[in-house]
């Protein structure tokens, strides 16, 4: 009896502690996982999110370009959302072959409105929606959102319009049913300041005039909070005085990023490329390096930044005498205190220069993938491929994409955190729609020269996203 | 008071000379100051007693005495009888008349005319001066109706009646207890509603007056019928106990006739019709409806047909009599001189009738029941048990106060009830099933069952739902009481019965919600006595064997897992893990015996299970079923539960104080302490609790690849098992302490104590709140539903973690899970997984598309499924009746691919625990179209591209037939899993089906008009049900009969 008494509670106290022993170990939750969320268009989300611009009138008249580098026809809809109180028009279809593109002027499907955005909606993984400006000062091109976002952050601008012709906007495009509210916090040379409770009704375009809110600024960076709703927000900035004209319709950036990608700077003679960062934590310090990525030739060390809370810091790389042996280079914007940051580049060519004038400008990315679509546009135009990785070896195909198929042109192999360019010339084709296929995720940017402006912009990932920060 | 007061100046009047002078000593004197007293006896076939009966009433002392015998049964022999011992006592023959009433009226059509009428049974022997105090306390407190005090025949010394209570049902009730020993204690002249027919003085101008008894009522019920008219006359009803009569009482024997409860319920009634006020009646039937259908209905599960037919029969017998009733409440009136309300007053408040149900019917009149019950309360064990349960019935009352007076608030588990009980019963009846996409199949029976106890609650939804939820704590409690029954220990069962009242297992479940788990706490007890009995190990077997055959351990482990799985189906999974707990403790203590006793108790079980829950049986075998229907629709993923958690019980919002581990103490001191079988059933009983525990923790680290349902339902085995534990150290502490030397075994016992109080306090604490930590309030009036009548019917999905849901939800993984609802919240007959899954599977489809990014246009996709609204919940209740930091937010993912759709619009400011989004896309359930509006849609994907457009929501409604009307040229879509059993009528015209959307039906009806959809169950999902409800029946009867069986024995 002694023994099985014994025996007994040594089993039961025996188990319990080896309950509590295995108890110890962490457990493998399966959680949902986080969605990625890039600010980097992705082909394969379907649904485009234009905030457009101006009629044909304005400042920045908008337009679409569909892009179909599948393989097969391509079908989209297209809604357009006006600024006025005017009804939405119905969505209009259209379809194209593949390797074409469509223009689509926004002015045409909601006339009369000052302001028209859309939502363009097509059901091909290949197919691109980018939105076209026409203005007065320049043109410009970038990408739609692929995603809405409840924090936007424009890093850069200026309104001193009387005496520099500078004049900015804010477009945001709420495109969902439920209106959606945001307040708007500015951090300007001449001070702060702040629009609170803004409503931007549901499937409509408002636009803000920062220029009327925040005069007389050299610089004004702004960060949009939606209190309620989601929308997607682009700056549009004019330039147009006797040294620099140039019309930017940049996407704002959602969110900020702790590591992200300028894939197209440069230290070119008569270009002056200034990249801004914008810390919108209102209370944490972001330290930034900016890493200086090249092709090869040159191993420079960062340039470190310390950007306090809600401002927003630039760095003309012009006159950064360390650079001066470089001529088109890389940055990779890096958050070493895990702040996100928001970065962007505006490149200008003044009036003064012989070369094509103009401004452009382009958020710098945070994504890298396997494969991107680039349609190139323009007279001289260029892609940038940036690897950022630490270790891996990208090879690099490019692929061009027209109404006769697809064409392999150039692999290239690309080692860790380098970066390379293809000039459209050697690509074949007055205006070829590239795709990037590597074996390693990069990230892809374009520069487009057009016979009188210039635009710089991301290229859209056409395969999974990946947030540079994972790939390195 | 008119009447007595001319009875009492005719009792001055009377004549003398009618009277028989039967004593000797009496005086011209005396007798000219006494009133004159004619004794009626009512003979029918007496006996060889009736000689005494005689003589008790020739040697009264009473001077002024006549004599009267009445036959009423045409006895030749009978004037023989009564000459020899009365030679001037009048003989009346009423032969032709039925019953004592009848028979006794016969005194009216004679000629005498006394003071006084002493009426008789033939059965009756009077003391010698009952008669004269009789007639001194009628004239001294002026009654008009007198008794004595009728003592046992045979045993003088016990009081038989001392007067009646009576109810305003009719229903007479004793003053005194069974058997009473006479002490004198009942003395007193005292005023009683009635007086028993045995032996009763009435003055003679009184029962002239009231027409003497009422010859409608041939047996039991005349005295209570006299009095109480006797009472509206004005006159007063007493009883003199100094007067003694001892009576035989043999009626049934004598006859040969049991129509005690047949007569007994016509003649109540009778008397309450023509006694009862107008207004006093439109309370009182009503009331008396309910008596009878209450007791009809137990009668009926009891399998006492007869029962159910004289109680019943009591309703027929009076109409039949209606005219005759009018006739007597006519004349009645007439002579009524005290209201109804003033008669109210002095009869017994609530119900004799329940009282005198369970100790003369039930007990057939036995009362050895009671006296047993009354002498055990008597002894200290009893008294001790009854003050436990008092207390620990008084704490589950008193922590559930705030649900017993507001109800239980709709969340989570708890899932609402329809408007009426028709609706439940009609849910499990028709064996469609609206929840996802629709499917057939049966609703579990236990819907059904709380749909008919509600229509005999005359619709007493929200008090049926509240049983629902507090019911299965006392069916828990009981079972932990019972479950040591066996040993014969009060204080063992004290034990087990706090034990169980105490760990926090069931108010977790309270407070998370979790029926399943309440569910569980109910069945374990009694799935784990039914498992020890089978295996019938000590102290579960005599010495002759086992307690219980092998055939009723199969029969009741049958019922218990079937009563559990008609209201969870999850709960059998309790089974394989008590049985595993048993035979590993029995392999531990090497006494495997009994073990194929229980593998066979086992499969004969769960066959008889199947046969209990036989519709849900049918289910699996046609239908097409998933783990997740037992699972309650979890995966195998990994939770937050710990050990320790599981081991104190702690599976609710709130962290149960680590005090609850003094547990640990009493369960442990059998293992230390207990010897012989309290050893063996202490290591038993640990093992059912390890496997328990072991399980739900190997669960909640993700290590299965399948889900289990609630943690709350699988630790209820554990629970149990520290019950018995407890219950066990009690024995231990009885048996094996007093027999141990004194050492480190005796200071076990204080330290137990002790710890069991610490342990206890932790659940004390919780009933602060009145509802256990639940919250307060619900969505039913949060969520901005609109009114599907006014726009089309349509579906709610929801998503949210699985504990959070409002019903049994599919699990997708990573902590999401989701139902669909039609027309809003789900009801109890949506809370189950059902067996078919239907076309469900497209909703989950849709929702991981939208997940995955893959659309922005995920309304139309679920506008193609009828899906108007989707809800997220944050958190069980919603705010403020829900804190924050028991939320478990949906995962980002979710709310930013809601948040994401074009065609999806939240709802802002609904609350802050949910997110609601309105669908914009959205179709009805059923609509009109145009036809051939699918073309070019062979996939509900295809909607992404070629949303619907042009429907008209029409036949907006739940159920299995809808009605409502079609517009010319048009096809309806009916946007739930197709089955045969739909049809669609328009003008009574039937339209032809086609399928639509790739998954839905369309109906196509040659014109318009008024339309009907409708469903028609197949014949043998009702018989099944049919069968089922046979089964249950048959299975309360032979409990219902054991018990009584056991009463009697």
């Amino acid at each position: 009896m002694r023994a099985l008494r014994t025996l007994s509670i040594v089993l039961i106290g025996g188990l319990i502690a080896v309950g509590f022993v295995i108890d110890l170990d962490e457990r493998d939750f399966e959680r949902l996982a986080d969605p990625v969320t890039v600010a980097v268009p992705v082909s394969n989300a379907g649904t485009w999110f234009c905030p457009g611009g101006s009629d044909v009138t304005g400042r920045a008249a908008a337009g679409l370009e569909i892009v179909n580098a599948g393989d097969g026809v391509a079908r989209a809809e297209v809604s357009a959302f006006r600024s006025d109180a005017e009804d939405v028009p119905s969505p209009v279809s259209f379809s194209l072959d593949a390797g074409t593109r469509l223009a689509v002027s926004l002015p045409d499907l909601a006339p009369g409105s000052e302001w028209v955005g859309a939502v363009v909606e097509v059901f091909d993984p290949d197919v691109v929606v980018e939105q076209t400006y026409d203005g007065t000062t320049g043109t410009d091109r970038s990408p739609c959102f692929t995603r809405t976002a409840e924090q936007f952050i424009v890093t850069d601008g200026a309104t001193r319009e009387l005496f520099h012709g500078e004049r900015m906007l804010l477009l945001m495009l709420n495109p969902f049913h439920e209106d959606a509210v945001i307040d708007i916090s500015f951090d300007a040379d001449v001070g702060p300041d702040s629009l609170a409770a803004v409503v931007v009704p549901g499937r409509r375009l408002a636009v803000i005039d920062v220029t009327e809110e925040v005069t007389v600024a050299a610089r004004v960076s702004a960060r949009i909070d939606v209190v309620a709703g989601r929308i997607a927000a682009s700056r549009v900035q004019v330039h147009n005085s006797e040294e620099v004209r140039g019309l930017t319709v940049t996407p704002a950036t959602p969110d900020g990023a702790v590591v992200a990608v300028l894939p197209l700077v440069s230290r070119a003679a008569g270009r002056t490329d200034v990249v801004t960062v914008t810390n919108p934590s209102p209370t944490e310090t972001a330290e930034v390096d900016l890493e200086i990525l090249t092709d090869g030739t040159a191993t420079l060390d960062p340039i470190e930044l310390t950007v306090r809370p809600g401002r927003t810091v630039r760095v003309d790389l012009s006159i950064e005498a360390r650079l001066s042996e470089l001529d088109d280079f890389a940055l990779i914007v890096r958050s070493l205190t895990d702040v996100p940051v928001a970065a962007m580049v505006e490149s200008t060519v003044p009036l003064s220069s012989d070369d094509v004038v103009g401004v452009a400008a382009a958020p710098a990315q945070d994504a890298a993938s396997l494969r991107w679509i680039a349609p190139l546009d323009g007279d001289a135009s260029s892609i940038s491929v940036v690897n950022p990785s630490a270790s891996e070896i990208a090879s690099i195909t490019l692929v061009v994409v027209d109404e006769d198929g697809r064409r392999d042109v150039t692999t290239v192999e690309l080692g860790p955190r380098r970066r390379t360019s293809f000039d459209a010339a050697d690509l074949g084709g007055a205006r070829p729609i590239v795709v990037v296929e590597a074996s390693a995720p990069v990230v892809v940017g374009r520069y487009i020269v057009g016979f009188t402006s210039r635009q710089i912009s991301s290229a859209v990932i056409a395969d999974a996203p990946l947030p540079v920060v994972s790939v390195e | 008071m008119a009447a007595t007061d001319e009875n009492l100046s005719r009792a001055d009047d009377v004549d003398l000379t009618s009277g028989i002078e039967t004593s000797e000593e009496s005086t011209p004197a005396a007798r000219d100051a006494t009133p004159s007293v004619t004794a009626v006896v009512v003979a029918n076939n007496p006996g060889e007693w009736f000689s005494e009966t005689l003589e008790s009433i020739v040697t009264q002392d009473y001077p002024r005495l006549g004599l009267m015998v009445i036959d009423a049964a045409g006895d030749p022999g009978l004037a023989t009888r009564v000459r020899a011992v009365a030679p001037a006592a009048t003989i009346v023959d009423a032969s032709d008349t039925d019953g004592f009433a009848a028979a006794a009226n016969a005194v009216l059509e004679t000629d005498i005319d006394p003071a006084f009428l002493l009426v008789c049974h033939d059965d009756v022997a009077l003391a010698p001066d009952a008669v004269r105090i009789l007639v001194t306390e009628s004239l001294r407190s002026n009654a008009g109706i007198i008794g004595p005090k009728l003592v046992e025949w045979d045993q003088p010394a016990h009081l038989q009646h001392v007067g009646l209570v009576v109810d305003r049902f009719g229903v007479a009730g004793e003053v005194v207890e069974p058997a009473e020993l006479d002490q004198e204690q009942y003395d007193a002249v005292t005023d009683v509603f009635a007086v028993p027919s045995a032996c009763v003085l009435i003055r003679t101008g009184l029962f002239g007056t009231l027409g003497g008894y009422d010859d409608g009522i041939n047996r039991r019920g005349d005295d209570v019928d006299l009095c109480w008219r006797a009472q509206l006359a004005g006159a007063r009803v007493l009883v003199a106990p100094d007067a003694t009569a001892r009576h035989r009482e043999g009626m049934v024997e004598r006859s040969g006739l049991d129509d005690v409860r047949r007569t007994r319920a016509r003649h109540q009634l009778r008397t309450v019709l023509i006694t009862g006020g107008s207004l006093s009646l439109l309370v009182t039937l009503p009331a008396m409806v309910v008596l009878t259908l209450g007791e009809a209905g137990i009668a009926l599960a009891t399998g006492r047909l007869s029962h159910v037919a004289d109680v019943m029969g009591a309703w027929t017998w009076n109409l039949a009599r209606i005219k005759e009733t009018r006739a007597r409440r006519r004349s009645l009136k007439e002579i009524t001189s005290v209201s109804p309300a003033d008669i109210r007053a002095v009869q017994q408040v609530g119900s004799v009738r329940i009282n005198a149900f369970v100790r003369g019917q039930i007990g057939r009149g036995d009362d050895r029941f009671r006296r047993e019950l009354v002498s055990a309360i008597r002894t200290g064990t009893t008294r001790f048990a009854l003050i436990a349960w008092a207390i620990v019935l008084l704490f589950v009352f008193f922590g559930s106060r705030a649900f017993i007076t507001a109800g239980v608030p709709a969340v989570g588990d708890f899932a609402a009830f329809p408007d009426s009980s028709s609706e439940l019963i009609s849910d499990w009846w028709n064996s469609w099933n609206d929840r996802d996409l629709g499917s057939a199949g049966v609703v579990p029976s236990g819907v059904g069952l709380l749909g008919v106890l509600a229509a005999v609650l005359f619709g007493a939804v929200g008090f049926v739902r509240t049983l629902w939820i507090l019911g299965p704590i006392l069916i828990g409690l009981i079972g932990a009481w019972r479950m040591l029954g066996v040993t014969g220990s009060r204080r063992a069962q004290i034990g087990s019965l706090i034990a169980y009242a105490v760990v926090p297992l069931p108010w977790a479940a309270v407070a998370s919600a979790s029926s399943s788990g309440l569910i569980g706490y109910a069945v374990a007890p009694w799935l784990l006595t039914v498992l020890l009995r089978a295996q019938a190990s000590a102290p579960y077997r005599v010495a002759a064997g086992p307690v219980r055959s092998l055939p009723s351990n199969i029969v009741g482990l049958g019922a218990v897992l079937g009563l559990a799985v008609i209201y969870e189906p999850a709960a059998i999974l309790l089974l394989p893990v008590v049985a595993a707990g048993l035979v590993v403790g029995s392999l531990i203590t090497l006494h495997p015996a009994g073990l194929g006793r229980l593998l066979i108790v086992i499969l004969g079980g769960v066959v008889c299970l199947g046969v209990v829950a036989l519709p849900q049986t049918l289910d699996l075998v046609v239908g097409n079923p998933s783990w997740a229907m037992l699972a309650e629709g979890r995966s195998g993923a990994a939770s937050t539960l710990s050990l320790s958690s599981l081991l104190r019980f702690s599976v609710g919002p709130d962290d149960w104080s680590t005090l609850v581990w003094a547990l640990a103490i009493p369960i442990s001191g059998p293992l230390l302490i207990g010897r012989s079988w309290r050893f063996d059933l202490a290591v038993r009983l640990w093992f059912v609790a390890l496997v328990s525990w072991g399980l739900v923790l190997v669960s909640a680290r993700g290590w299965l690849s399948f889900g289990l349902p609630d943690p709350a339902l699988m630790l209820a085995p554990a629970a149990a098992a520290v019950a018995g534990l407890a219950g066990v150290a009690v024995t231990s502490v009885e048996h094996d302490i007093r027999t141990s030397r004194f050492g480190w075994r005796q200071a076990l016992l204080p330290a137990a104590l002790v710890a069991s109080v610490l342990a206890g306090l932790p659940t004390l604490a919780a009933v602060e709140s009145g509802r256990w930590g639940l919250g307060r309030g619900d969505f039913t009036t949060t969520l901005p539903f609109v009114d599907p009548g006014v726009e089309g019917s349509y579906r709610v999905v929801w998503l949210g973690d699985p504990a959070l849901l409002p019903a049994t939800g599919r699990e997708l993984g990573g902590g999401l899970a989701w139902l669909a609802t039609l027309d809003g919240l789900p009801t109890i007959s949506d809370r189950h997984i059902p067996a078919d899954e239907g076309s469900g599977a497209l909703i989950e489809a849709v929702v991981e598309s939208t997940i995955a990014g893959d659309t922005s246009r995920a309304g139309r996709l679920f506008g193609g499924l009828g899906v108007r609204y989707i809800v997220v919940m944050d958190r069980l209740a919603p705010a403020p009746f829900s804190d924050a930091d028991h939320a478990l937010p949906a995962p980002r993912a979710v709310v930013e691919a809601l948040d994401g759709q074009l065609d999806l619009r939240q709802l802002v400011g609904v609350n802050s625990a949910v997110r609601v989004y309105e669908n914009t896309e959205w179709t009805s359930v059923r609509s009109a179209a145009v036809g051939g509006f699918d073309e070019g849609i062979d996939d509900l994907f295809d909607l992404a591209q070629k949303p619907l457009t042009g429907t008209a929501a029409v036949l907006s409604g739940t159920g299995e037939s809808i009605e409502g009307s079609v517009p010319p040229g048009t096809e309806v879509l009916v946007a739930q899993t197709p089955d045969a059993g739909w049809s669609l009528e328009v003008d009574g015209q039937a339209a032809t089906r086609r399928r639509a959307l790739g998954w839905a039906t369309a109906f196509v009806p040659a014109d318009g008009g008024a339309a009907t959809l409708s469903y028609a169950t197949p014949l043998w999902r009702r018989l099944a049900l049919v069968g089922q409800l046979l089964v249950l029946v048959l299975l309360a009867s032979a409990q219902l009969r054991r018990l009584v069986g056991r009463k009697a024995a």
